[in-house]
């Protein structure tokens, strides 16, 4: 490699870095001194960059919302944990309830019923099967899954509107709150685009600290939209 | 968590600086700086356990989270960025580190060269802004940087910092 090639190299390394190409990197890491220039560079830049003068209060103005934000986010999350275990503590409660009640009911009235409209549910459940007289009883062959089947969907006939009942309160609560969280984050956002165009006019427009800080107060109220 | 907001408030005034401090020194740019610093500080908020030295964690903390996104880059990011190529150059303290750096600047470079390097490393200028200011050709700034990358390094061959 001439001098003049490691002269160019060492050029585009330390001002144009973007310009070098991968056979020019490649060549840089393979020349121990070139790469030695290099990570000496490195360490002049790390060493000799001077420290940003930041003001920690404007900083913690805008930093702080962020914290509300995360809260919330892990508010939402342990609720939502805590709903799918609600779910999944309630969901047998719901399946089983109804099923006591059938039985209870069908066990008093008569204990001919049960197989009666098993036989009808048998009918409206698989089509293929040829149909079966109404009163007749199930038949000996059926492999031992089936009545359960039978059981379940007889069960569930008479509390079917109160199930649909409870499942369309639960989805529509669910709904109310996506809506809502929604709307949140669209004012959160609102909120977060307000505050980086006050930064942002605050630095082009070279505005004192104070003034940015007012603008950062006035900014809309994220506590109407946080619940916390 | 356990700090109400005026507690983490006070840790955040307190801590903050020296933080974003070392933070723009290792990733070399303040926005990327402010995104390292601002996630320690949201563990921190978040963390259930009790930290004795808040300020010790934070720059701990963002220490080691600038060390894993240096490592996390490749090859022509780092070059972009003027990170160095190898990691085990962060094993000694980083001030400690700058300090030497900044006095072999001062007593191992001539002048013509110690105005260069700051103008291009502490300044962040160009070839093309330094040769203006400093009213010398490009190239001259070039040989300038060479001659005092070469003095540093071969005083940090024998006195590695």
């Amino acid at each position: 490699m001439t001098d003049e090639i490691r002269n160019s190299l060492v050029e585009k390394m330390i001002d144009r870095p973007d310009v070098l190409s991968s056979d020019e990197i490649a060549a840089i890491m393979a020349d121990d001194e070139l790469r030695g220039l290099y990570d000496m560079s490195a360490l002049l830049q790390e060493s000799l960059m001077p420290a940003p003068d930041v003001d920690a209060a404007r900083e913690w103005k805008v930093f702080r919302p962020r914290l509300r934000r995360r809260r919330r986010l892990l508010l939402m999350l342990v609720s939502g944990v805590a709903a799918a275990l609600a779910g999944l503590l309630f969901l047998p409660g719901i399946i089983s309830t109804p099923t006591h009640i059938t039985r209870e009911l069908t066990a008093s009235i008569s204990p001919e019923k049960p197989q009666t409209m098993q036989v009808q549910v048998i009918e409206t459940e698989d089509s293929s099967e040829p149909a079966q007289p109404a009163e007749q009883t199930a038949p000996a062959h059926r492999t031992p899954r089936k009545p359960d089947v039978e059981k379940k969907v007889v069960a569930s006939v008479p509390s079917e509107e109160i199930d649909i009942d409870e499942l369309m309160r639960i989805e529509q609560a669910r709904i109310d709150n996506d809506i809502a969280m929604t709307m949140a984050d669209i004012y959160e956002d609102e909120y977060y685009a307000y505050i980086d165009a006050a930064i942002q006019l605050a630095e082009c427009a070279s505005l004192p600290a104070e003034t940015l800080a007012a603008m950062i107060d006035n900014a809309p109220d994220i506590d109407r939209i946080i619940m916390l | 968590m356990q700090y109400s907001v005026t507690e983490f408030e006070a840790i955040y005034l307190r801590c903050f600086p020296p933080a974003m401090g070392l933070a723009v020194s290792l990733l070399h740019d303040e926005d990327d700086a402010r995104d390292a610093v601002q996630e320690i500080f949201l563990r921190l908020w978040e963390s259930d356990t009790v930290i004795d030295n808040p300020q010790a964690f934070v720059i701990r903390s963002v220490r080691n989270l600038c060390l894993n996104r240096i490592a996390a880059a490749d090859t022509r990011e780092r070059f972009r960025r003027r990170f160095p190529l190898d990691e085990t150059s962060y094993s000694t303290d980083i001030e400690e580190r700058h300090l030497m750096v900044q006095t072999a600047v001062q007593s191992l470079l001539s002048g013509r060269e110690r105005q260069v390097v700051d103008k291009i490393y502490a300044e962040g200028l160009s070839y093309k802004e330094t040769a203006e200011r400093l009213d010398v050709s490009v190239s001259m700034i070039n040989k300038c940087i060479v001659s005092a990358l070469k003095k540093l390094r071969t005083h940090f061959k024998t006195n590695k910092p």
